[in-house]
């Protein structure tokens, strides 16, 4: 596993995502001002004014309070929603590979009813039915996740459970359950954490468009990239270029660091590179 | 082949029954539309009166059957907001789209592919480095900053290229970049990966020992395997393209079907909302059959029972 | 098949040419939505309503002041409380030479008032039962009850040509024909609209030939497109692009008050011990709201503080009872200490986002001044078609909520009566689905003002009101929008405050 740190590139990746990750957790402590604390009198100053290297948004917050608070944020969007997209997706995708037959028909089929329905309708359902919060944005963006899981695990099983030591397996008496867990799982745990990172990216970045088209659950008074980078698209022509550009700016490195490690770790567990 | 297709056509049938059921479910769950259709300060009686003339007084159950019964006949229902067919609205849409989607793929699997192929040959120079740190970059930008920017500088600093609308082939170019950006970085880091794991490989590794000229090598051989996941990618894609070019068409004024889709949902337009939901399976089914057909042609190893 | 896509994309850079046109005679303007549907008394969005009213021409016009004009109709006269008899302008045609007669206008009331077949105007008609021709150019109206907004309502009634509409199935919901200034040429959805002068309009050809309405929902490119001179005049400028616009040598803003007020409605009622049940809670709150540093920071200065839910446009509006509260924390400290929460309290609050001009900023702009009094507030914001719907089946989940009400009737009762009639009146009507006051006399003034006809007497009946909501405070009162307009410096225009535009208003300047 650490041989993925041989790639230059990988390090620089872990070293954006730790950096995030630190900020993150940090946050209160680092951070120099209450990031929801209002000055009206002080609205959208540019970056180097006193008190606010990075500026103010367009309610005088401090930009630099809340770009290291929307950390938070953007990491547990991401981080929860996967887990919930590989919660639902793998254990599906294991079954209808190793089934087979009409229950993998059944389920790959789900998939794609899942992927016919635009997106905008689920967020809108489930923000009518359940009302917005940061919970239900991330519920919903977890369960649109599933099919892609489903989908590489399914793949894998398939050209797994004919090869010799599943099939020994079998012989031996060994459940399905267990065949599933102990044996096809672990061999597919490769593709999946590289899947994980590109969904980790791909969050983040649908979190912001979400904001952006004002259909986010998140409270307004957790700071959030997306929202901020949403707020500040009014002035981003006119006069406070600095509302938008910096929380596009963390939004781009961090996806990026998670892309570079996610782009070594797959050469490193890609077994055709062995 | 024909019990194949057949088989296959059966499955897009239910796909597209299970697509418009639960559909019509989340939009049952997603409130009354009436609400939005009359004025705020319409009293209960009128409101009452609206919803009868509209069905939607009717029990959940009854509700679905009839609009299944009305679908299968070919009646998608008539536009609550706009008062017109519902599908003809989504149809309508549909030009829009499937060009901005095709320039979009154009321009993604032409510069994707052509920046793969050079990070791969050049691997381990600065050159591969840069487009690397491109592609990520692009894959990491959200859309709508992208295009906003696209705006300031093209439409309103250099004024070369219109800022909105539909019509003229010039109209096409931002909001083609800002909706292939994404496919191109992702295309791109894949046929990197692709071709140099093909480049490794035994039957590269015997085309070169038997002196074929390297361009040979990676054109004929390299890049045909290295295909397949890029095919499997741009499948994907491509039904991102045509309906998720929401916030593209938003900032560009493009006519799209994604930004009626977008309407439609937020307006509780619940016909036009169905109908679109039915035209996106029908072309998801299109384009995975297009794609397995592809996987065959290009990979003889792939065979279907 | 490869064929064909040849040929569409030959037909789209030729296109090209058409699109591009000679922009002398013609104003291009924007706005952020395409219209829907082309029946003007079927419809209720702004913007559908701007496009349209330059075809359809409406019984009485509204007037920059607010005040409702004879325009198609000459003039009603009210024949006793429940009858009103109305002249027709003479020698009036629609688009294709079909006369406008009385039996026209008595064809289109009664399409409004057909119970099997409801349009979106017809609950602003159901009290009337009742419309005979008297003679060609004369009508008599039969009302249920004494109808005193009937003027302002004919505002919103568009004449329909009855011969074109019946004979020619649904073609009038695809080639409106009216009696306006301008004629429909066509309408490609969700790209252009298309309209040509009526040079034999009844009330003199209008200036500028040709007009093209663009939706471009993006407010950051209408604002660019207008500052690059690719249209001429757009809508709902945010306050912080001013003075892009205005740097600009191409454009420059035009504003209006709004008929739009801004207010937070606070649930006093489905909570049991809410402290928003008690007034100097409720007081204090309005106090603790600096509304003035609200409209300069957040709305860049274009608003007015408000103190009642009427505007200056508005019959029934009273100065005194309208003042804002002023901003006094210190008396809203003590007002919570006297009401019991010397620490103040903790509640929520409902927002939408992009409703109306910044509303989520300004709500959250309120929620950091209500801390500074001891008030906790959590900001929920929600996307606008699932918060209405709580509002309207009166279940929302928050203890207050941020709404606007653009008073399209010009007239008190479409704001205080629509708002806050509670329901208390034995017999009377059920409570409406904003309110959350429950006050007999308020009920009463309302339900007798919408019964008198005379304005004096009338308008004394909406001060009575406007002192109970003064004492009761059922609202956080917060400010009259103003409505912002990035307009072309080659185009002459006043925006008017009903938000129409009215394009014969018009004319073009320069190149």
């Amino acid at each position: 596993m650490l041989r993925v740190l041989r790639a230059p590139s990988a390090v620089i990746g872990l070293a954006l995502m730790v950096f995030f990750v630190l900020m993150a957790v940090s946050a209160p402590l680092i951070s120099p001002a209450n990031p929801t604390r209002q000055d009206l009198a002080a609205i959208t100053k540019p970056p180097g004014t006193e008190g606010h290297p990075l500026g103010t948004d367009r309610l005088g917050r401090d930009m630099l309070s809340r770009i290291i608070h929307g950390a938070r944020l953007s990491l547990l969007v991401a981080v929860a929603g996967v887990l919930i997209g590989v919660a639902i997706g793998v254990p599906l995708g294991l079954i209808a590979g190793y089934l087979g037959g009409r229950m993998d028909d059944l389920l790959m089929r789900l998939g794609d009813i899942q992927l016919s329905l635009p997106f905008i309708l689920l967020v809108v359902a489930i923000i009518a039915a359940l009302g917005p919060s940061l919970i239900n944005t991330i519920l919903t963006l977890g369960v649109t996740s599933w099919v892609l899981y489903a989908r590489v695990v399914r793949g894998e099983v398939l050209s797994l459970k004919e090869r010799e030591f599943v099939q020994a397996a079998h012989a031996l008496g060994a459940s399905g359950l267990r065949i599933m867990l102990r044996h096809l799982l672990p061999n597919a745990a490769g593709s999946l954490i590289v899947v994980a990172t590109l969904e980790l990216a791909r969050l983040i970045v649908t979190e912001a468009a979400l904001s952006f088209l004002g259909l986010s659950g998140v409270p307004p008074e957790i700071p959030s990239w997306g929202q901020m980078l949403a707020d500040g698209r009014e002035v981003l022509f006119f006069g406070g270029w600095w509302v938008a550009t910096f929380p596009g700016i963390a939004i781009s490195l961090l996806v990026l660091g998670i892309n570079l490690f996610g782009d070594a770790l797959a050469e490193v567990l890609d077994p055709r590179n062995r | 082949m024909f019990a194949f297709l057949a088989r296959r056509f059966l499955l897009v049938l239910v796909v597209i029954w299970g697509a418009a059921t639960l559909a019509f479910f989340l939009l049952f769950l997603s409130g009354d539309p009436v609400n939005l259709l009359l004025p705020l300060d319409a009293s209960p009686e009128v409101r009452e009166q609206f919803r009868q003339a509209n069905g939607f007084d009717r029990p959940m159950g009854e509700q679905y059957l009839r609009y299944l019964g009305r679908a299968v006949q070919g009646d998608l229902g008539v536009s609550l907001r706009n008062q017109t067919p519902a599908l003809g609205l989504v149809l309508e849409r549909m030009p829009a789209s499937m060009l901005l989607a095709s320039t979009a793929l154009l321009f993604s699997v032409v510069f994707g592919v052509l920046a793969g192929v050079l990070a791969a040959v050049r691997k381990g120079t600065t050159t591969e480095f840069a487009v690397l740190l491109l592609a990520l970059l692009g894959q990491s930008l959200p859309v709508f900053w992208l295009g906003l920017m696209l705006i300031l500088v093209f439409g309103l600093e250099l004024r070369w290229l219109p800022i909105s609308g539909y019509g003229t082939w010039q109209h096409l170019i931002l909001p083609t970049i800002a909706v292939g950006t994404f496919s191109m970085a992702a295309i791109a880091r894949l046929t990197r990966g692709g071709v140099l794991r093909e480049l490794r490989s035994d039957h590269v590794r015997t085309a070169r020992a038997k002196g074929l000229p390297d361009r040979v090598v990676i054109y004929k051989h390299a890049l045909r395997n290295a295909a397949i996941p890029v095919i499997t990618v741009v499948g994907l894609q491509l039904g991102n393209l045509l309906s998720g070019a929401v916030i593209t068409e938003t900032i560009f004024a493009w006519p799209g079907v994604g930004r009626l889709v977008l309407t439609a949902v937020t307006q509780k337009d619940f016909p036009v909302v169905q109908a679109a939901v039915i035209v996106f399976s029908v072309l998801l089914a299109v384009i995975n059959l297009t794609v397995d057909l592809l996987y065959s042609v290009l990979d003889p190893r792939v065979r279907y029972h | 098949m490869r064929k064909r896509w040849i040929g569409a994309f030959l037909g789209f850079v030729l296109l090209g040419g058409v699109f591009a046109q000679n922009r002398a005679d013609t104003i291009v303007i924007a706005q952020g939505v395409d219209v829907t549907v082309l029946d003007p008394n079927n419809q209720l969005e702004t913007p559908t309503a701007n496009v349209l009213s330059n075809i359809f021409d409406p019984l009485y016009l509204r007037m920059p002041d607010g005040s409702a004009k004879p325009w198609l109709a000459t003039g009603v006269r009210a024949v006793n409380p429940t009858t009103w008899e109305m002249t027709i302008r003479p020698g009036i045609k629609f688009h294709n030479g079909e006369d406008l007669t009385a039996e026209t206008v008595k064809w289109n009331f009664d399409r409004v008032i057909d119970p099997a077949k409801p349009l979106r105007i017809s609950n602003s008609w159901a009290a009337l039962s009742k419309v005979e021709v008297i003679n060609p150019t004369t009508l008599r109206f039969t009302f249920r009850n004494p109808f005193p907004l009937f003027q302002t309502r004919l505002t919103g009634f568009f004449i329909l040509p009855q011969k074109y509409v019946l004979e020619n199935g649904n073609k009038y919901l695809q080639e409106p024909i009216g009696t306006g200034p301008y004629k429909f040429v066509r309408w490609v959805r969700d790209q252009q609209f298309e309209l040509e002068a009526n040079p034999n309009y009844w009330n003199g050809a209008p200036k500028i030939k040709r007009v093209i309405f663009r939706p471009i929902p993006e407010a950051s490119s209408r604002v660019a497109e207008l500052i690059s001179g690719g249209v001429d005049i757009i809508t709902n400028l945010v306050p912080e692009a001013v003075n892009a616009v205005r740097a600009a040598s191409t454009a420059d803003v035009r504003t209006v008050p709004s008929i739009r007020n801004i207010f937070i409605i606070l649930n006093t009622q489905d909570k049991k011990d809410s402290p928003l049940a008690n007034p100097k809670v409720r007081l204090a709150l309005n106090y603790a709201v600096d509304k003035r540093a609200i409209v300069k920071n957040v709305l860049g200065g274009y608003g007015q503080p408000t103190g009642c839910p009427l505007n200056a446009y508005i019959f029934g509006y009273d100065p005194r009872s309208c003042q804002p509260y002023e901003y006094n924390p210190a008396r809203a400290k003590q007002l919570l200490a006297e009401a019991g929460y010397p620490g103040g309290f903790s509640m929520t609050l409902g927002s939408p986002n992009g409703r109306y001009l910044n509303d989520r900023q300004v709500a959250e702009a309120v929620v950091g001044q209500l801390a500074q009094v001891g008030v906790k507030v959590d900001l929920r914001v929600q996307e606008w078609s699932s918060y209405v719907g709580q509002i309207l089946e009166r279940k929302i989940p928050t203890d207050a909520v941020l709404l606007g009400w653009g008073n399209n009737e010009f007239d008190a009762d479409n704001s205080l009566y629509s708002l806050f009639y509670g329901g208390t009146v034995r017999g009377g009507p059920r409570q409406v689905a904003f309110s959350y006051v429950r006050s007999v006399p308020l009920d009463n003034a309302l339900l007798q003002a919408q019964r008198t006809i005379d304005p004096e007497p009338r308008k004394k009946l909406y001060l009575d009101a406007l002192k109970v909501l003064r004492a009761e405070a059922p609202w956080i009162f917060l400010h009259q929008q103003e409505d912002l307009y990035g307009v072309s410096k080659r185009i002459d225009w006043k925006p008017r405050p009903d938000e129409r535009l009215l394009v014969a208003d018009m004319a073009i300047k320069g190149p």
